[in-house]
């Protein structure tokens, strides 16, 4: 059972925003609320006032525009980013990331905005879009802004975010080399738990090798300490040299799932095995 | 708040009042009397309050009634009853896949969900089909068994209709008042 609330589906990025002005700290933005919903039916959560954003333009679906990269509404359920052939061919580490959220019947409700938005240091599509160097659209009072998801996150469960402002597009800019990309997630059981570590790796034709880590900081990060050692060289030595860089760069905490200690010695592990494969993944054809 | 629904479960068109905080499973086992998704953990981990929406599998718990405005329905109760059950069902029957049965119409619907998509499914895309779907009784290996039993006896039965509510014939509307 949940608390009572007023629900309204929101038919205008204009009404949506000032629906929450509004009703202030007693307004929430709904997607597929599998975060939402589960914290309310906890009471760590009591709004009064709930706005579906799921009916708003442009918040639905996959676009691709030639040159420009990929338009996500932010909306758009994680199966149906999975499973479009633009994600998959081109962007295929946001896919395989995304794959990791929850259970089936989450990821056909819960959403790409959704993710980002409620700013866990352990959202399974931040390292990804970090290394896509995605922009953040949003729509609030002063109109439309793009954010860098770079300057997104701003501690757990914090974000750029204004009052009444919400995540409309995820823009996902034109990758013109060839890359293979792979997210290697820790969790207690293979499906449904969070990371208790996460690192993705993204390699790049031209030699360039990206690094993020996601559950091991206050914010998901990318790691350009351990980029940098891997410009010039790939070798084992170079590999194990990037992966203790990540390491250093990590700040992990203590709690239910794993010690900062175990935190620390599997961020350096996983950092090693997904650079290795990213590299493996490109020389065998990449995507 | 309250707002007017309409919504199709298992064939049937039904309208109703339901309160903005109404979840999807309390409005099919309150107000619909639909008791086979059930409420374990209420927090989408477990999967068994899993139905279809639009043919898509999810966990009703996590879902408003309101936001099903306008949305297919299928339940346990759309696949098929006791004298006349689903492939699926028949299935977990033969393969004693089940021992306490909490989690088994959810199981059944995720089976259900696969099937639909593919057909022809492997082993390793049963599991991960149900690995949103919580047993306690340790039952997985029969309850994969009878997925991918299912799954060929529909193959030698031909194509099959996708899930049987859909081939139901206009039903009397049902309008039920919700809400408290």
């Amino acid at each position: 059972m949940l608390l009572p609330f007023d629900y309204v589906r929101a038919r205008s990025r204009e009404e949506a925003v000032d629906l929450a002005l509004r009703a202030g700290a007693d307004g929430k933005f709904l997607a597929g609320g599998t975060d939402l919903l589960v914290r309310m039916h906890d009471r760590q959560l009591r709004p009064q006032m709930v706005i579906d954003l799921k009916g708003v333009s442009g918040l639905q679906g996959v676009s691709c525009c030639d040159g420009e990269g990929l338009v996500i509404g932010a909306a758009t359920p994680l199966n149906r980013l999975i499973r479009d052939e633009a994600v998959r061919s081109k962007y295929g580490l946001l896919a395989e990331a995304a794959h990791t959220v929850g259970s089936l019947q989450i990821r056909n409700r819960a959403s790409l905005g959704g993710n980002i938005s409620n700013a866990s240091p352990a959202a399974d599509t931040a390292p990804a879009l970090l290394l896509y160097e995605a922009e953040i659209v949003t729509w609030g009072a002063s109109g439309r802004r793009e954010i860098p998801v770079g300057e997104f996150f701003k501690g757990p469960g914090a974000t750029a975010l204004a009052e009444g402002e919400f995540v409309s597009q995820i823009r996902l800019p034109v990758l013109k080399e060839r890359s293979y990309g792979v997210y290697l997630k820790l969790g207690r059981t293979s499906a449904v738990d969070l990371a208790i570590a996460s690192v993705a790796a993204l390699a790049l034709e031209g030699g360039e090798v990206r690094i993020a880590l996601g559950a091991v900081a206050p914010t998901p990060i990318r790691v350009k300490e351990a980029e940098a050692i891997l410009r010039s060289r790939k070798d084992e030595g170079a590999i194990r040299e990037a992966a203790a860089a990540a390491r250093r760069r990590a700040a992990p905490i203590s709690d239910i799932r794993a010690s900062k200690e175990y935190r620390l010695e599997m961020t350096e592990v996983l950092a090693a095995r997904a650079i290795e494969q990213a590299l493996a993944g490109l020389a065998a054809g990449g995507r | 708040m309250l707002h007017n629904i309409r919504v199709r479960v298992n064939g049937e068109w039904v309208e109703a009042c339901v309160p903005s905080h109404r979840r999807l499973l309390d409005f099919l086992r309150e107000d619909l009397d639909l008791i086979g998704a059930k409420e374990g953990c209420g927090g989408g981990e477990c999967g068994a309050c899993t139905v279809l929406v639009n043919g898509e599998p999810i966990n009703s718990c996590l879902v408003l009634a309101v936001e099903a405005d306008g949305a297919e329905v299928l339940t346990v109760e759309g696949l098929g009853d006791a004298k006349d059950l689903d492939p699926v069902q028949e299935a977990f029957v033969q393969n004693s896949a089940l021992q306490c049965g909490y989690c088994i119409p959810g199981m059944v619907m995720s089976a259900k969900a696969l099937l639909i998509r593919n057909p022809n499914p492997t082993r390793d895309e049963v599991v991960e089909a149900i690995s949103g779907n919580l047993c306690r009784c340790t039952g997985y290996a029969r309850i994969v068994d009878a997925i991918m039993q299912a799954a060929q006896a529909a193959d030698a039965a031909g194509p099959a209709p996708a899930g049987r509510a859909a081939g139901h014939a206009p039903a009397a509307e049902v309008s039920r008042a919700g809400g408290e």
